[in-house]
């Protein structure tokens, strides 16, 4: 019989990718390529940003659901 | 957070948990809600939360280079370290991720036990409750109970399910009435509670109910870390890959069709080129491993689960958004060299 039990939960969220960047990031000039520019471009943080409020503030999250993506 | 408040109320009946926080949702937490942070580090201070430790940006390095891999390894040391003032000896690669040569970089970044997926063809005849040890490494694995952990993961909100509803004394009888062993390691998404089922399923009267339940059976929750020294039963190996994903348990789900296979080639490609403008650190998101689960193909019961994750409406969309990036990356970056060489744009 089994007396021990371990509960292992990974915790992760994605940055997601915005849909449909290829001419803003050719757009670009080089004083505006850094990690911080072409994160903003790149990366759907808005929609991350609510996601993880929502989660935290205990409300379900349909992942699918008005993410805005193709 | 409510699944966390709960947590630290139970942890004065005894439960306790592993849990491996990701690089990128630790930054995103920092960002937007430092009062997560504050929690965990109290339910860490607290020994209620044992941290494992994972590649920092849940990619899959581990796929790309055994130098990647043990940065992304060292790097999630360093924050759980500089943050939560926890060193773990605990490790998981992404998604369970596992492979032989794979458990001897996770024992040279630091790892004592490592934590993958009790797979069937691996066991054969023997049971995931017991401790393994892995061919000429010092490592422990410790091995997922697949079919436990699905019954809370999977089938706890599915009403046609034989055995709905799931209450905490039936679960607890179930750990205890599994054949001999010495524990059972449930491993799930952390958001298996309140977002992979809803607060309406009863997930946390569910999860809340677990430690009363577990005291009457007699079972006690421990840590990973706890069997550090225990000597194991058998030792396994693993020539390939093997993960806790889908029916396959394999690296399928992230490298199982062309799609996403040319795209994490792409991906690897223009690595050294964004290193030599200072984006390292965009590139090794653009790794994550989600961005090629998004692309996956399969059908059946996989495919549906590919498909509640997927905030695309098919996989060559998620193709399409990846493969932007790296041709968008590109040109930006020639654009930047014209400029740099004729200073014009």
């Amino acid at each position: 019989m089994v007396r021990k039990l371990i509960l292992f939960l990974e915790m992760h969220q994605p940055r997601r990718l915005k849909y449909g960047v290829l001419n803003k990031l050719c757009d670009l000039r080089s004083d505006e390529i850094n990690e911080v520019g072409i994160s903003s471009i790149i990366f759907n943080d808005e929609v991350n940003k609510e996601i993880l409020n929502r989660v935290a503030d205990r409300s379900y999250v349909p992942t699918r659901v008005n993410e805005g993506f193709g | 957070m409510y699944q966390l408040e709960l947590m630290r109320d139970l942890g004065n009946e005894g439960f306790r948990t592993a849990i491996s926080i990701s690089g990128s949702l630790i930054e995103q937490l920092l960002m937007w809600r430092p009062d997560v942070i504050d929690l965990l580090k109290e339910l860490i201070r607290r020994g209620i939360i044992e941290l494992v430790a994972e590649p920092y940006h849940h990619s899959l390095a581990s796929i790309i280079s055994r130098d990647l891999f043990l940065e992304e390894l060292r790097d999630h040391v360093e924050i759980n370290k500089s943050l939560f003032g926890q060193v773990p000896i605990t490790y998981e690669n992404t998604e369970f991720l596992y492979r032989n040569d794979w458990g001897a970089l996770m024992e040279k970044a630091g790892a004592a036990i490592v934590l993958t997926e009790g797979v069937d063809w691996v066991l054969g005849w023997r049971s995931p409750t017991y401790l393994y040890g892995a061919p000429n490494l010092r490592i422990k694995l410790l091995l997922r109970h697949y079919r436990l952990s699905d019954d809370i993961g999977f089938r706890f909100s599915n009403r046609s399910w034989d055995q709905w509803p799931l209450t905490a004394d039936k679960y607890m009888a179930w750990i205890r009435a599994t054949p001999p062993g010495d524990f059972v390691l449930i491993g799930l998404d952390f958001e298996t509670f309140g977002e992979h089922h809803w607060r309406e399923s009863g997930i946390f009267e569910f999860l809340a109910w677990l430690p009363k339940e577990a005291r009457r059976a007699d079972v006690t929750f421990i840590q990973p870390s706890s069997l550090v020294n225990e000597e194991p039963i058998d030792y396994l190996d693993i020539p390939s890959t093997i993960s806790w994903a889908d029916v396959e348990k394999d690296d399928s789900a992230w490298q199982g069709n062309e799609l996403q296979r040319i795209a994490l080639e792409h991906v690897v490609s223009i690595g050294n080129l964004m290193r030599s403008y200072g984006l390292e650190k965009t590139w090794r998101y653009l790794l994550m491993s989600d961005h090629y689960y998004y692309m996956s193909m399969k059908y059946g019961p996989s495919g549906e689960v590919h498909n509640y994750f997927n905030p695309f409406n098919s996989a060559f969309t998620a193709f399409k958004a990846i493969e932007d990036v790296v041709v968008g990356i590109t040109c930006a970056l020639a654009n930047a060299r014209k400029d740099r060489f004729y200073g014009i744009k």
